[in-house]
């Protein structure tokens, strides 16, 4: 019986996931934003003034709450894809709870980085153009090598998602390497956050038990490669 | 005989290969009602850090600029005739400054006539103090 359930298990982890509850994701996300856009002018019109005038700063605000939250949602993406890994996900929440919330916290953290880019279009202050929010490392305005980071950690990461959808044409090694890169680009929004946040004053502890919490799972994910056991390529089967 | 055991070899392939083909398993509802709570948390954060920043920044984002012709009280240095008067001046950032565009102030003679006290002199629009770290 667990022999069988280790095999759905397995089989759910190498099956692409179904492209339509990322379709209908999306979809809500986009009908969310427009229905914020009509009724908070109506039911908050202090914070809707925080986007008119002439340097508004609404967007600024967005952009930096928005920020965060994608990090986090990057940082429990990572700490669910570590949980998984090392085995400690089927004793907690149980493999396929975790398999989706892993997915599902990656595409919050794509959405909403996507968010926090595109928000900042309409802040004047730092007058991004969409080509400077595009190409990494474009802009000169505002700490440019700590915002080019962030960018490089917003396109690793997309790479990243979509290897769930790719992974019959590049094989699991090959979607394997490209999840080990997860762990750099986590390390490079880490870097983009503390360089280019302005909260980062009040936000360094989050920013010190992300990292810690990160580097502990690699830890243990890394310990049986150390003690000579090698990284079990796939979970180890269960005896009946 | 043969026959049966080939159904037997065949069969443990077909059925991997159905259940492949198959649809996923349903996702658990602990994953659905977890996700809800995921989405709708990192919404609410995301919101209430808007919120928050703006009430937060408000009084510095508004400084109480002093309109032009407002009166300010005076700072006792000797017996003035009159309240100092706020005059205006160009904003900083209006271009290179011109004799006409220069600021205008006003001096107040002092009760004994020989000196001169400094004048006052406020922007038109006093530049909000935002510098990148205050962002």
């Amino acid at each position: 019986m667990k022999r069988t359930e280790h095999f759905a298990e397995q089989r759910d982890a190498e099956a692409p996931p179904p492209l339509r509850p990322l379709l209908v994701t999306f979809a809500a996300a986009i009908a969310g934003e427009a229905v914020g856009l009509a009724l908070v002018p109506v039911l908050l019109p202090g914070l809707a003034r925080s986007f008119l005038g002439p340097e508004p700063k609404g967007f600024w605000y967005l952009a930096r709450s928005s920020g965060v939250t994608a990090y986090v949602a990057l940082w429990l993406a990572t700490l669910l894809g570590l949980l998984l890994s090392t085995k400690m996900a089927r004793r907690w929440l149980g493999a396929s709870v975790a398999l989706e919330l892993h997915r599902f916290t990656s595409l919050l953290a794509i959405v909403l980085a996507g968010f926090h880019m595109l928000v900042l279009l309409g802040d004047r202050w730092v007058g991004y153009t969409v080509e400077q929010l595009l190409v990494p490392f474009a802009s000169s305005q505002y700490r440019p090598v700590w915002v080019g980071l962030g960018q490089l950690a917003f396109y690793g990461l997309i790479l990243v998602f979509a290897s769930f959808w790719i992974r019959p044409w590049i094989g699991t090694r090959g979607w394997r390497t490209i999840h080990y890169g997860s762990f750099g680009l986590f390390a490079l929004a880490t870097v983009h956050g503390i360089g280019a946040g302005t909260d980062v004053g009040g936000l360094l502890p989050l920013y010190e038990v992300a990292g810690f919490t990160v580097l502990w799972g690699l830890f243990l994910r890394l310990l049986p490669h150390l003690s000579g056991g090698g990284i079990a390529a796939r979970p180890a089967v269960e005896r009946d | 005989m043969d026959e049966r055991q080939d159904l037997q070899r065949v069969e443990p392939n077909e059925r991997r290969r159905g259940q492949q083909r198959s649809a996923r398993r349903p996702v658990p509802r602990s994953a659905r009602e977890l996700k809800a709570l995921l989405a709708v948390s990192s919404l609410a954060v995301t919101l209430g850090g808007w919120v928050g920043l703006s009430l937060l920044d408000q009084p510095a984002s508004a400084p109480a600029a002093t309109p032009p012709g407002a009166t300010l009280p005076v700072v006792e240095i000797g017996a003035l005739p009159s309240p100092v008067v706020v005059q205006a001046s160009p904003t900083p950032d209006s271009g290179a400054p011109s004799a006409a565009a220069s600021p205008a102030t006003r001096s107040v003679p002092s009760p004994s006539g020989n000196q001169q006290l400094p004048t006052v002199t406020v922007p038109r629009q006093a530049p909000a103090a935002r510098t990148r770290s205050s962002r």
